[in-house]
């Protein structure tokens, strides 16, 4: 393998949980719920699917069991922050710690063993490609998994009547609810759903990428980095795996810059890539800037593109929605 | 499809919003449903669309109770409600917003019956675009599309008429009476215009403190009308304010000014104001008047051009600065700008007037219970305050001395009585020389109560004329785009 195609199979594979975990949250907070476990919950996932795989021989096993405990997770947003009304943000947070602890503390007799990983799948067809293909071909089940998952809830937000609904939901929930649609069912389920694929991140990270358990993991900072993914990828899904690569690019990056410039210090390559992500954020957001709208005003075309990438969050992002009380 | 409520009683907490309302609503006719703010009329409609349960008594349908009402259930027994603010999503292109919540239908299915029910009732609605773009009008006429594409054959329809054209008004009433004489369903139009309800209703019911009051057939009469809705202290019509004093220079200047606001900018706006002046801006809404207010309030930018107030150049500066200068605005939103919702009166007073001195309940007292007739106590909070309570604090918390008062929709959701008070109280202020800038929806009250007359159309200043030289007719055409300023 030559080096740029060495690099994409790097971006791919360290991007996959991450994704996974955008994706995941996407769908949370596009019925209208923040879950902001998202660090936390990867971690106890990970660990789960870890010690669970270990124990059995069977990393598929495991993650089935990292893809449970994020939808326990879930529900424990669902349960207090919607079913309850109390705040979600409070309830991520400290669910966010809570995880955290009980994955170190849980998994400390387990740290540091060679465990089982997912096996690598070489696609036929694809792995002949030119160029691509040696990229491409040989990858984990969850590289594959991620990517099949973006194009499908991309199609099931934006084509099914499902996918309607459920942005319905995190818009308007009132009016949503005067249609007939059962909106806390709706952000209950979803919550759930968008939880599995969290935890699925966490076993991305143990099962395949960074194999294995131990404190730290390595998985350690990305949730965070998944909820701001989200927020950059304004609550699309391609966009969403787009800026989820970009990071994951700038690590990969990182590494082998650090080989190029060895006089550097080596953390400098470790921390670059969240102040980058910043900036990103910023320019994804230029919009909004007045002296970008004023030059909107004498340049019409502009307008056009900028509408096509103007993000807003769904209106009724963590709100609680109650009928009764709306008389 | 007839309809029959047996006593219901919704209660709210404490509070009571409908006690023992028992009527029939026959199919094929158009019912209006009349009464003040807070009579319980949308209260009374909500349980009919399943969006509340009643307290006590029930629903009964062609004779037959259906148990508990959702609104999933209320829309498969035919009912739909058609909501004062679009209940619609803004985010969402016209045809999902059709889909959304109604057959199982594919894009291209949808958008063909869209303009189906569209071209029957000469609706225009551009499918691809999102709801956003759309006035409230068109909002509106594609939530009624909407439901009868679901099968509604009872309709109820809440101040429909609130925020929409002239023009949307007579092709909606239009509709309506279709919908009812040609198609035989039920028409519940909940409005508190009466003229509007005489024009076009078979029979008005009126609702007044939670009670029926009164259930009429034609022909209707207005001053009966009024007694049965407000009791028999009140009278319909309008004051005129204060006439303008002549030979008095204008003291602020909007010169060749770009506005910029959040969805849209006005271009070269130029105006100037006289002490006491009363401005009224006519448009729909969107179409640059709350620009205007805002940007001479200091809360909106303004990109070219200058204001000018008494020698000084506002533009630009902080809002501080506009307030100082002794302008004042007063937000349509009530709750959500003007107030702090869970602060109370006392509490309110205090922050308006930090440097008052003496017993701040006292003062309450004196000034907002007593001169301003606010009906509450001190200590209840903002958020407790009936419509027509919270203006009357707004207009409490008006510093005393101020040359300029910007006023979005001053008597919106207001009932006659309410909104007469406030212009009571806005004329006392003309009086002292205070110049006035409003807006509204209500063609009328610009009519009566402005010295001079903005019209908007198009994110345009279309016309600046002093008001007896342009009738409600002409600002209706204006704001509809259909004549050119003179």
């Amino acid at each position: 393998m030559d080096f740029l195609a060495l690099t994409l199979a790097g971006i791919l594979s360290a991007g996959a949980p991450i994704v996974l975990a955008t994706l995941g949250e996407t769908l949370t907070e596009r019925a209208g719920v923040i879950n902001l476990s998202l660090d936390g919950t990867i971690l106890l996932a990970a660990m789960t699917g870890f010690v669970l795989a270990l124990l059995s021989g069977n990393p598929w096993l495991g993650l089935l069991a990292s893809t449970a405990v994020g939808a326990t997770s879930a529900a424990a947003v669902a349960l207090l922050g919607l079913a309850l009304a109390r705040s979600q943000l409070a309830v991520g947070f400290i669910l966010t710690l809570l995880c955290r602890d009980l994955a170190y503390f849980l998994g400390h007799n387990y740290a540091r063993q060679l465990g089982p990983e997912l096996p690598v799948w070489s696609i036929p067809g694809i792995r002949d490609l030119p160029f691509v293909g040696p990229a491409l071909g040989y990858q984990s089940p969850v590289v594959y998994l991620s990517l099949l998952l973006t194009f499908f809830l991309w199609w099931w937000l934006f084509s099914t009547r499902a996918g309607l609904e459920l942005r319905a939901v995190g818009e308007q929930p009132w009016a949503a609810f005067t249609r007939g649609i059962r909106v806390q069912r709706l952000r209950i389920t979803y919550t759930l759903l968008g939880g599995a694929l969290v935890g699925m991140a966490g076993g991305a990270f143990s099962l395949a990428v960074k194999p294995g358990w131990g404190r730290p993991q390595g998985a350690e900072g990305a949730g965070w980095i998944a909820l701001a993914i989200v927020i950059f990828g304004g609550w699309h899904p391609l966009r969403a795996a787009l800026g989820a690569y970009l990071f994951a690019a700038l690590q990969v990056l990182g590494i082998h810059l650090q080989e190029l410039f060895p006089m550097l210090p080596a953390s400098l390559f470790q921390v670059a890539p969240f102040p980058v992500m910043i900036l990103t954020l910023l320019l994804v957001n230029v919009g909004t800037a007045n002296w970008f709208r004023d030059l909107t005003l004498r340049y019409p075309g502009l307008k056009k593109w900028l509408n096509r990438w103007q993000v807003t969050a769904p209106a009724a992002l963590g709100r609680d929605f109650r009928p009764e009380k709306e008389a | 499809m007839r309809i029959e409520f047996q006593d219901i009683h919704k209660y709210y907490g404490r509070v009571r919003a409908n006690a023992g309302i028992s009527l029939v609503l026959e199919p094929g006719r158009i019912y209006g449903l009349l009464g003040e703010n807070g009579a319980g009329k949308t209260t009374l409609m909500r349980m009919l669309a399943g969006h509340t349960q009643p307290s006590r008594g029930r629903i009964l349908f062609d004779g037959e109770s259906v148990g508990r009402l959702s609104p999933s259930r209320a829309l498969g027994m035919g009912v739909g409600m058609l909501y004062q603010d679009p209940q619609d999503f803004p985010a969402l292109t016209v045809w999902e917003n059709f889909r959304l919540g109604g057959r199982r239908r594919d894009k291209r299915n949808a958008i063909q019956r869209l303009q189906e029910l569209g071209d029957r009732f000469h609706f225009r609605l551009p499918p691809e675009e999102r709801a956003t773009e759309l006035t409230v009008g068109e909002r509106q006429q594609l939530d009624l599309l909407r439901l009868l594409d679901l099968g509604a054959n009872v309709l109820i329809l809440d101040e429909p008429t609130t925020g929409i054209s002239v023009t949307q008004k007579e092709t909606l009433f239009a509709a309506m009476n279709q919908l009812a004489k040609d198609q035989g369903r039920t028409i519940i139009f909940v409005t508190h215009k009466l003229a509007e309800a005489e024009e076009l209703c078979q029979e008005i019911l009126v609702l007044r403190q939670g009670r029926l009051a009164g259930q009429l057939l034609p022909p209707f009469r207005s001053d009966e009308l009024v007694d049965l809705m407000f009791g028999s202290e009140s009278g319909a019509g309008g004051e005129a304010g204060p006439k303008l004093q002549p030979n008095k220079n204008p003291f602020l200047s909007l010169e060749h000014a770009q506005l910029v606001g959040e969805k849209y900018a006005l271009s070269n706006a130029s105006l100037s104001i006289r002490p006491g002046e009363i401005v009224g801006l006519a448009g729909l809404e969107g179409n640059g008047q709350e620009l205007l207010l805002r940007s001479l309030a200091g809360l909106t930018r303004v990109a070219k051009g200058r204001i000018i107030m008494g020698g000084e150049q506002l533009q630009g500066l902080p809002y501080v600065r506009f307030r100082q200068a002794g302008i004042h605005f007063f937000p349509a939103a009530r709750l959500e700008e003007g107030l702090f919702p869970d602060l109370s009166l006392v509490e309110h007073f205090q922050l308006a007037f930090p440097t008052a001195r003496g017993n701040p309940v006292e003062r309450l007292s004196e000034e907002g219970i007593r001169r301003f007739r606010i009906h509450a106590q001190p200590f209840a909070s903002a958020r407790t305050l009936s419509g027509g309570n919270q203006q009357r604090l707004l207009l409490a918390l008006i510093p005393k001395q101020i040359k300029l008062l910007l006023l979005e929709h001053p008597t919106r959701g207001l009932d006659q009585g309410a909104g007469k008070l406030v212009w009571h109280h806005l004329a006392e202020r003309c009086r002292q020389d205070t110049s006035l800038i409003f807006s509204s929806a209500d063609l009328e009250e610009i009519k009566t109560h402005s010295h001079r007359i903005l019209v908007f159309y198009n994110r345009r200043l279309v016309a600046d004329r002093p008001s007896q030289s342009i009738s409600v007719e002409e600002m209706g055409r204006l704001m509809a785009g259909q004549a050119t300023a003179a």
